[in-house]
C-alpha cells in the first residue's frame, strides 16, 4: 500500500545558551493509510518535537532538514500560507493537556466551528449542526447542549474527547496524537483508546500515535517506533517489536515495566542512570553509556538503522538475534 | 500492632455558599511496620485527601487517625507535635517540593534537625542518608536543578528518611517519572520499607506499579474504600465490579494488540453522591438492592474485604461476574 505520510532522515536543531543542540537527528519512517503508527521513547527523545516539525509548528530559530511526502507534497518545504491549510485540513493535531488546548471563554460550540468556516466555507448554522454531529462521534453525551456549554463543565476525558472532535472537525486523513491519555485515568484512557480505534476503522484516519507507554502501544499501534536521543533505534510491526524486542533499549525499556502477570517478589529491572538531555546525545550510539551490551565500537560509531528478519533496528552487537 | 489506623475518617471541603463536599467518606485502613499499602482509584476519588489527612495536612471531620499511638492532628500555626515527626510524607512532584535556592544537604538537614537527631554542619548523617538513596556524596553541595526528575525524587526521599520515620505517606511519588526512573524508585522504596522496617502508604493511580510494589492493596470510590486485601490476591480474583473494571482497563504491553476495557459513564459529583451503593449506576451488575441499600466494608474471608451486595459477609471469594452469574 502507498504509505501515507514518508518522512525521510528529519533532523531537527533549536537553539540553545551554547549553540544549536541537535534534536531530532536523521528520522526515517512511513506511516500507512488507515493505521495506527506509534512513536514510543522517553521525554527528550525528539518525539514531540519531530512531530510538531512536520506541522511547521517549532520554535523560533529551529531549523530542518529532510523530508516529509504527504500526498506528493515535501510539508517541510511548505510555504506558511500553503502550510496553514494542511494544518487543521489535512493533518490535525491533538495535545495531552486538553484543558490548555481549549479556549475557557469559548462555549464548546463556537469552538468547534470556528475553523469549519474557515476551512470548509460552511455557513454558521451548518457548522454548528456538523459540530453537534462531532460531538456525537466522539461520544459526548446530550450533544446539542454541550454546544452551548465552556470547557471547565466537562471532565478531563470528555476535554480530550472534545479536542478529538475539534481535530476532526475537518476530516483530517492523518491526527497526530501526543499523549493524548497520559494525563487521563486508566479507565477513561481505555475509552479514548477504544475511540481512535474506532475512527481508524469507520473513517479511515490515520494516526500518528506518540506516547511513553508501551501498553498503549501495544493496544492500539500496528507498527511502532522506537526514539532514543533524536534517533529511531527500533521499527517494525509492533506484535513483533514487542514481543521480541532487538535493540537493547527496547529491551530494557520493556524489562522495566511492571509485568501484570508476574508476581510482585522480584524487584523491577531498571535501566540505569538517565536519558541523555536533549541535544547533549553521547557519541557513537547514544545508548552506550547505560548499555550492558556495549563494545568497544559502539562508543566512536554511529549505528545505522539496519533491516533484519523484517525488522529495523540500530544495533550492530544485536544480542538478542536468538531469543525467542 | 499497626503503626498507622486510619479509622472511619471522614474529610469535607467547606465551600462558601454551596454545599459542602464530603471528599473521603468514612476510610479505614491500616499501615504495619514494613508493609508497603497501595491505595488506588480514579482521579477525585479522594486518596490524595485521605493522603493529606492521614498526616494531619487536612482536618478529619470525624473519625480517628492514629500514628504510633498518638492521635495525628492537623497542623496548628506552632510546630507539628514531637511525636508526629516520625510520619513523613514525599510529594508528586519533585520540582516543586523541593526549595530551588537551597542546596540539597541544607534541605536534607532540615529533616534531621526536625527529629532532634542532627546539629546542622554535620554531613556525616546526610551523605549516609543520599547513599541510602542511591546520589553519590558530592550532591549535598548542589541545588535541585542540577538533578533530573528521579533524582529529585530519591532527594525528597531522602528528606524524609532524615527523619527516621516509621511510615512515609507517598502521594503519587512516581508518576512525574519516565519509565527507567519509575522502576529505579519503585524498587529503592520496596528496599526500604524491607531494610528499614518502614511501613509506606503508597498513593498511585497506576495500578501495574502498586500490583508490582504493594503488599497489601485498598480501593477506592467516590470517597470509599470498596475493597482491601492482599494485593496478589485482590488482582487474581477481584471481589468489587469496580476493581474487576479498573484492572481491565489496564493495557498490556505485550504485542498482543488487545483493546482494554472502559468503563462507562462518569465518576459523579461527590457533592451529590448516587444513593445506594455510589458505584451503582456504571456497574454491569446492578440490582435493585444496590440503588436504595449502602454496602458497607465486610470481611469476606481472611484479608479480604470488599463493600458490595454480591458478597456476603464470609462469603465465597469469587469474581463480581462469577458471583452475578451464580445469584
Amino acid at each position: 500500500m502507498a504509505a501515507l505520510l514518508t518522512v525521510e532522515n528529519l533532523s531537527v536543531t533549536l537553539p540553545g545558551p551554547e549553540g544549536p543542540l541537535t534534536i531530532v537527528d536523521g528520522v526515517t519512517y512511513s506511516v500507512e493509510p488507515g493505521t495506527v503508527f506509534g512513536v514510543a521513547g522517553e521525554s527528550g527523545s525528539g518525539k514531540t518535537i519531530s512531530a510538531l516539525a512536520l506541522l511547521g509548528l517549532l520554535p523560533l530559530g529551529a531549523t530542518v532538514e529532510g523530508k516529509a511526502l504527504y500526498d506528493g507534497r515535501n510539508l517541510l518545504a511548505l510555504s506558511k500560507r500553503e502550510l496553514r491549510d494542511v494544518r487543521g485540513r489535512e493533518i490535525a493535531m491533538v495535545f495531552q493537556d486538553p484543558l490548555t488546548a481549549l479556549h475557557p471563554m469559548m462555549s464548546i460550540g463556537r469552538q468547534l466551528s470556528e475553523h469549519m468556516r474557515r476551512h470548509l466555507g460552511l455557513s454558521r448554522q451548518a457548522a454548528r449542526r456538523r459540530a453537534g454531529d462531532l460531538l456525537g462521534d466522539v461520544r459526548i453525551p446530550d450533544p446539542a447542549g454541550a454546544l452551548n456549554a465552556f470547557p471547565h463543565q466537562f471532565s478531563g476525558g470528555m476535554r480530550q474527547r472534545i479536542a478529538i472532535a475539534m481535530a476532526l472537525a475537518c476530516e483530517p486523513k492523518l491526527l497526530i496524537a501526543d499523549e493524548p491519555t497520559t494525563a487521563l485515568d486508566v479507565t477513561v484512557q481505555a475509552g479514548i483508546l477504544r475511540l481512535l480505534d474506532d475512527l481508524r476503522e469507520r473513517m479511515g484516519l490515520s494516526v500518528i500515535l506518540i506516547t511513553h507507554d508501551l501498553g498503549v502501544m501495544s493496544s492500539i499501534a500496528k507498527t511502532i517506533t522506537v526514539f532514543y536521543a533524536g534517533r529511531v533505534v527500533e521499527y517494525g510491526a509492533s506484535s513483533g517489536v514487542l514481543r521480541r524486542p532487538r535493540h537493547p533499549y527496547t529491551r530494557a525499556l520493556l524489562a522495566a515495566l511492571p509485568h501484570p502477570e508476574t508476581t510482585g517478589t522480584a524487584p523491577l529491572v531498571s535501566i540505569p542512570g538517565s536519558p541523555p538531555a536533549a541535544g547533549r546525545f553521547p557519541s557513537g550510539c547514544s545508548f552506550h553509556p547505560r548499555c550492558a551490551y556495549a563494545i568497544e565500537s559502539c562508543t566512536t560509531d554511529e549505528p545505522p538503522l539496519v533491516e533484519r528478519d523484517g525488522r529495523r533496528f540500530a544495533c550492530p552487537v544485536d544480542p538478542f538475534r536468538d531469543a525467542a | 500492632m499497626s503503626v498507622l489506623e486510619l479509622n472511619d475518617v471522614e474529610v469535607v471541603y467547606e465551600r462558601r455558599g454551596r454545599e459542602p463536599v464530603p471528599a473521603v467518606a468514612g476510610a479505614t485502613l491500616t499501615v504495619e511496620p514494613g508493609q508497603i499499602v497501595g491505595l488506588v482509584g480514579e482521579s477525585g476519588c479522594g486518596k490524595s485527601t485521605l493522603a493529606r489527612a492521614a498526616v494531619g495536612l487536612m482536618p478529619a471531620r470525624s473519625g480517628a487517625i492514629v500514628f504510633e499511638g498518638h492521635r495525628v492532628t492537623p497542623l496548628s500555626r506552632r510546630a507539628r507535635p514531637r511525636e508526629l515527626v516520625r510520619l513523613q510524607m514525599v510529594f508528586q512532584n519533585p520540582f516543586s517540593s523541593l526549595n530551588p535556592r537551597r542546596t540539597i544537604g541544607s534541605q536534607i538537614a532540615d529533616g534531621l534537625v526536625a527529629a532532634g537527631g542532627g546539629r546542622r554542619g554535620n554531613s556525616e548523617p546526610i551523605a549516609e542518608l543520599l547513599e541510602r538513596v542511591g546520589l553519590p556524596e558530592t550532591a549535598a553541595d548542589r541545588y535541585p536543578h542540577q538533578f533530573s526528575g528521579g533524582q529529585r525524587q530519591r532527594v525528597a526521599i531522602a528528606r524524609a528518611l532524615a527523619a527516621n520515620p516509621s511510615v512515609i505517606v507517598l502521594d503519587e511519588p512516581l508518576s512525574s517519572l519516565d519509565a527507567s526512573a519509575q522502576a529505579q524508585i519503585a524498587n529503592l522504596l520496596t528496599e526500604l520499607a524491607r531494610t528499614l522496617d518502614l511501613g509506606l502508604l503508597l498513593i498511585s493511580h497506576d495500578l501495574a506499579i502498586v500490583r508490582h510494589t504493594a503488599d497489601a492493596v485498598s480501593v477506592m470510590y467516590l470517597g470509599e474504600i470498596v475493597e482491601s486485601g492482599p494485593t496478589s490476591d485482590v488482582w487474581e480474583t477481584p471481589l468489587h465490579p469496580y476493581t474487576e473494571a479498573l484492572i481491565a482497563a489496564v493495557p498490556h504491553a505485550d504485542g498482543e494488540g488487545t483493546l482494554p476495557l472502559a468503563l462507562p459513564g462518569e465518576v459523579p459529583d461527590p457533592a451529590q453522591p448516587p444513593p445506594g451503593c455510589r458505584f451503582h449506576p456504571r456497574c454491569p451488575y446492578s440490582f435493585d438492592r444496590c440503588e436504595t441499600e449502602h454496602p458497607s466494608l465486610v470481611a469476606i474471608a481472611g484479608e479480604r474485604r470488599a463493600a458490595c451486595w454480591l458478597h456476603e459477609a464470609g462469603g465465597p471469594v469469587v469474581t463480581p461476574s462469577a458471583q452475578a452469574a451464580a445469584i
